[in-house]
């Protein structure tokens, strides 16, 4: 044993000099940069292909061979997206923030479509029995979700997580059938993959929205086209709002809207940061000050986190869910998995049999309301 | 029916026209034919025909005067109650497609809202670049 260690650390000695050189002489490229590459190379769907990809890779669908035989050519896309996937560049998606709220996000339709093949693939190799290959590309849809909020807005942290759902979902439906190295491998690979952006790292993010206003609603700034625009660009139509707004540019309102706002919204991230049950009612009630708020801009430009924050709990729970298939396999039962709680109210998990094999892990209570929170194992 | 017979008045006249052709002609002054029919109705009536054709030019005059005001009036930009009511009426354009305010906006309808229209524009943003998908799934 110590002398294969020995050989080992001898030849990683020998080896590092020439790693070096191929490192720099090829540094890892920025992800975003080798996604759009792979976006350009994506074929043009019709809109039966879309939804089908959607689908398909959200499970909604059964998978389709020959559908996916299709979506899946000519691989330029994949080899390309893989490649991102893979990169250990930090991910800078270069977004425009100071345009605000006409900020360009056009990556984030091409990230989930390129995500949805990623999974595709993934079960096409695993029908073919090549569990190992399966496995990898299901890893490059957990990296791309991560790489896909990185863009630090709440909007980036939904697509995020719909690219993690999927992809848990998706290894939920297959890994039963793994034997115990391939399952305790999968569950190793998810904790070296870095962290997913949290919603309050996201929530802060939006404060660019109130820079912008405060930027474009200068008093300096404020010519009567400027104001035009300035509605314009928040897509104010009605006349009632108009005034409303055209009241809060005044230069004696605007200082105090700005930083009421500000206020408002930082107590909302730290509320974001906490326990569901110790912060729902406090983004409940923060989020009741906004909508009755007097300030035109405050009442109408305050995300509605309340749901946004479940959806992080939800995939929290998610996790757990995979994270119990993953350690017990076929032989998870009732027991087993109530020794796993939920991210929400902290209640142990239940486990449903269903007649055709496959196993359900169920959260105590419906999240979000009307539907449960659940996890299929085994197709 | 008499054959005519060719005078010496037709072949003077003749030999006046071809010198005329020779002339070049200029530009018709309308400024100078109007002061040469003034003058030679000024010869014929030198009384009452004079005051009516100095009043009509007046009275056109007046007529252009009003009728350029009230176009003026009407064309006002903003004074006009049907304007503003137009300007009402005309929906500034919507968020640009893509863009963080169009995808919030869809994310307030729920997640599904938000997945829909990022599946549009997953479709729609890039123009076609192979052409394998040009036949549709059966």
């Amino acid at each position: 044993m110590k002398k294969t260690i020995l050989i080992l650390t001898l030849a990683a000695f020998a080896f590092a000099p020439v790693l070096r050189a191929e490192g720099t002489k090829y540094p890892p490229i920025n992800p975003a940069l080798l996604y759009w590459q792979a976006a350009a190379e994506l074929p043009q769907l019709t809109e039966d292909q879309a939804r089908d990809l959607s689908e398909m890779a959200s499970g909604k669908l059964p998978f389709d061979a020959e559908k996916a035989g299709q979506l899946l050519t000519p691989k330029g896309s994949l080899r390309l997206a893989e490649k991102a996937a893979n990169s250990t560049a930090s991910c800078d998606w270069g977004l425009p923030l100071e345009d605000g709220p006409g900020t360009s996000l056009p990556h984030l339709a091409k990230i989930r479509q390129l995500a949805g093949l990623a999974i595709i693939n993934a079960e096409t190799l695993f029908a073919k029995g090549k569990v190992k290959e399966g496995v990898e590309w299901l890893m490059v849809a957990h990296r791309i979700a991560r790489h896909a909020g990185a863009g630090d807005l709440l909007i980036s942290f939904l697509v995020q997580n719909a690219i993690e759902t999927n992809a848990v979902r998706a290894a939920a439906r297959h890994c039963l059938s793994w034997d115990d190295g391939t399952r305790q491998a999968y569950a190793a690979a998810l904790q070296t993959l870095p962290p997913l952006r949290t919603v309050q790292e996201s929530f802060h993010g939006e404060q660019v929205l109130i820079d912008w206003v405060e930027r474009r609603a200068l008093p300096s700034a404020q010519s009567q086209h400027e104001i035009e625009e300035l509605m314009q660009a928040l897509t104010i139509e009605k006349p009632a709002d108009k005034e409303a707004m055209i009241a809060q540019l005044a230069p004696g309102a605007l200082p105090a809207t700005l930083t009421e706002w500000r206020d408002l919204q930082s107590r909302l991230e730290a509320a974001l940061g906490k326990p569901w049950a110790q912060g729902q009612p406090e983004i409940k009630a923060l989020t009741d000050e906004a909508v009755h708020s007097p300030r035109y801009l405050i009442r109408n430009y305050i995300p509605t986190v309340t749901s946004v924050s479940e959806n992080a709990f939800i995939l929290a729970t998610l996790h757990t869910m995979l994270q119990a298939a993953l350690q017990h396999g076929s032989q998870l039962d009732e027991a087993a998995a109530g020794a796993y709680r939920d991210a929400l109210e902290g209640e142990p998990l239940r486990l449903q049999k269903g007649e055709n094999g496959t196993l359900t892990l169920l959260a105590a209570r419906q999240h979000p309301v009307g539907k449960n929170l659940s996890l299929q194992l085994g197709k | 029916m008499n054959t005519p017979t060719p005078d010496d008045n037709d072949a003077m006249r003749d030999a006046l026209q071809r010198d005329a052709a020779r002339v070049p002609e200029p530009p018709f002054d309308a400024t100078l034919h109007q002061a040469a029919m003034r003058r030679i109705r000024a010869l014929a009536d030198p009384a009452g025909r004079t005051s009516r054709f100095l009043l009509l030019p007046a009275l056109a005059t007046a007529a252009a005067v009003l009728a350029v005001a009230a176009l003026v009036f009407l064309g006002r930009p903003h004074s006009s109650p049907k304007n503003e009511v137009a300007a009402e009426l005309i929906p500034h354009p919507a968020a640009p497609r893509a863009s963080l305010l169009a995808y919030r906006t869809a994310a307030g309808e729920g997640d599904e809202a938000l997945l829909a229209v990022l599946d549009r524009d997953a479709r729609d943003l890039l123009p076609a670049s192979s052409p394998v998908f040009n036949t549709t799934l059966r």
